[in-house]
């Protein structure tokens, strides 16, 4: 019977949550409709094909003062390129997605692609010396890697020589995102609804959460501090914690491995633990102690109950 | 649990209604009736005591230690 109550408990919270994702979903799909309208109506904004200039040709014996000049110099232009690339989000494509999985249509060529956009996965690239790092850049619809080769011919001095290797994933240093062709073209609208059904998860555990807290303080300003729903709605809070901060690494990480084509050594996982992730993990080990508290202080209260 | 309240039993001798410990000891229906279940994890010596005196017997009449 408690146990039913308990069921019965859990799914009201269920329900509500769904309601609160409903309300939450018809403010994005109203949002996102305003985007896709925006985009579709703005077909004369294409943008320009951009490719970098020639691959630098071999240096060689350089000193080290010049290495140092050189590189600050780089760096400076390098910033300069990621200023301007962020307002393109692919490098010579044009942009008709959102959410993680986008289709570009080639503009040079007319020709449609639908690639995972892996905002949390960049080149493997050496920041502290930008010469001794690997090169993308896109040329006539192929997008190229240099990978340089350094070998040293004296004291403090080298010689570098470059590889060109042609890719078929697509970086865009600007905003280090990395896109990656998907097996087959799946087509914009099924990348919409996963992209919509994963914003819509994380969505709906943020929202579970958050009624849950706010159902344990109604039961707290209602004396049922003790109670086994509201001592158990606390593990629950924990885990939509934990959740919420795995969820983008998963899900990221499973489309790495399911849809992408290119499973290139050079492309690394990039993201790293936030400062508003370890606040939650905090939050959630927070929670969990509290959990544990509630749960012994239930204990006590139930022993103290069933002394006559 | 090992413990055994036999107030029942202790109650039935007596020719006791359970209504009518209740007024004579002071405890509540629902505390006798959890101690007559054997729900109860704890009793008081005061409430031991109390029982012992109304039903005229001793603790051993009322609590029986079985092992399980």
């Amino acid at each position: 019977m408690e146990n039913l109550k308990r069921s019965k408990s859990l799914f009201g919270d269920i329900i509500g949550a769904l309601v609160l994702v409903a309300i939450c979903s018809l403010f994005i799909w109203m949002m996102l409709s305003t985007v896709v309208t925006g985009r579709s109506t703005g077909s004369n904004n294409d943008y320009e094909s951009y490719e970098l200039a020639d691959p630098p040709s071999k240096y060689d014996l350089l000193d080290d003062s010049i290495i140092k000049l050189e590189n600050n110099l780089n760096r400076l232009k390098s910033k300069t390129a990621n200023i301007k690339s962020n307002l393109l989000p692919a490098v010579g494509f044009k942009y008709s997605g959102f959410l993680g999985v986008s289709s570009y249509t080639d503009t040079a060529r007319k020709n449609k692609q639908t690639f995972i956009e892996l905002s949390d996965f960049g080149l493997n690239q050496n920041s502290f010396d930008y010469r001794n790092s690997s090169k993308y850049y896109f040329k006539d619809g192929i997008s190229h890697l240099q990978v340089p080769q350094l070998t040293e011919i004296g004291k403090h001095t080298y010689k570098i020589s470059y590889t060109d290797k042609k890719v078929d994933y697509r970086y865009d240093p600007g905003s280090n995102v990395v896109l990656i062709p998907m097996l087959s073209d799946v087509g914009i609208l099924t990348a919409k609804i996963f992209s919509v059904a994963v914003a819509l998860v994380t969505c709906f555990i943020f929202m579970f959460g958050l009624l849950l807290i706010l159902k344990f303080l109604i039961g707290i300003s209602r004396n049922k501090i003790f109670e086994a729903i509201n001592i158990r709605r606390l593990f629950w809070i924990s885990m939509c914690c934990f959740t919420s901060v795995l969820l983008p690494y998963i899900v990221s990480g499973v489309l790495y491995l399911i849809y992408a084509k290119t499973l290139s050594d050079e492309v690394i996982y990039t993201k790293k633990l936030s400062g508003s992730d370890i606040s939650l993990v905090m939050l959630g080990v927070l929670f969990i102690a509290l959990y544990v508290a509630f749960k012994r202080g239930f204990k006590l209260k139930e022993e103290n109950d069933l002394t006559i | 649990m090992a413990i055994i309240v036999n107030l029942d039993v202790m109650l039935a001798r007596r020719k006791m209604s359970l209504t009518e410990l209740s007024d004579r000891v002071g405890i509540t229906m629902s505390n006798l009736s959890i101690l007559k279940t054997g729900k109860a994890k704890a009793i008081r010596f005061e409430t031991l005591e109390a029982i012992c005196e109304v039903l005229d017997c001793q603790p051993g009449d009322i609590l029986e230690f079985r092992p399980e």
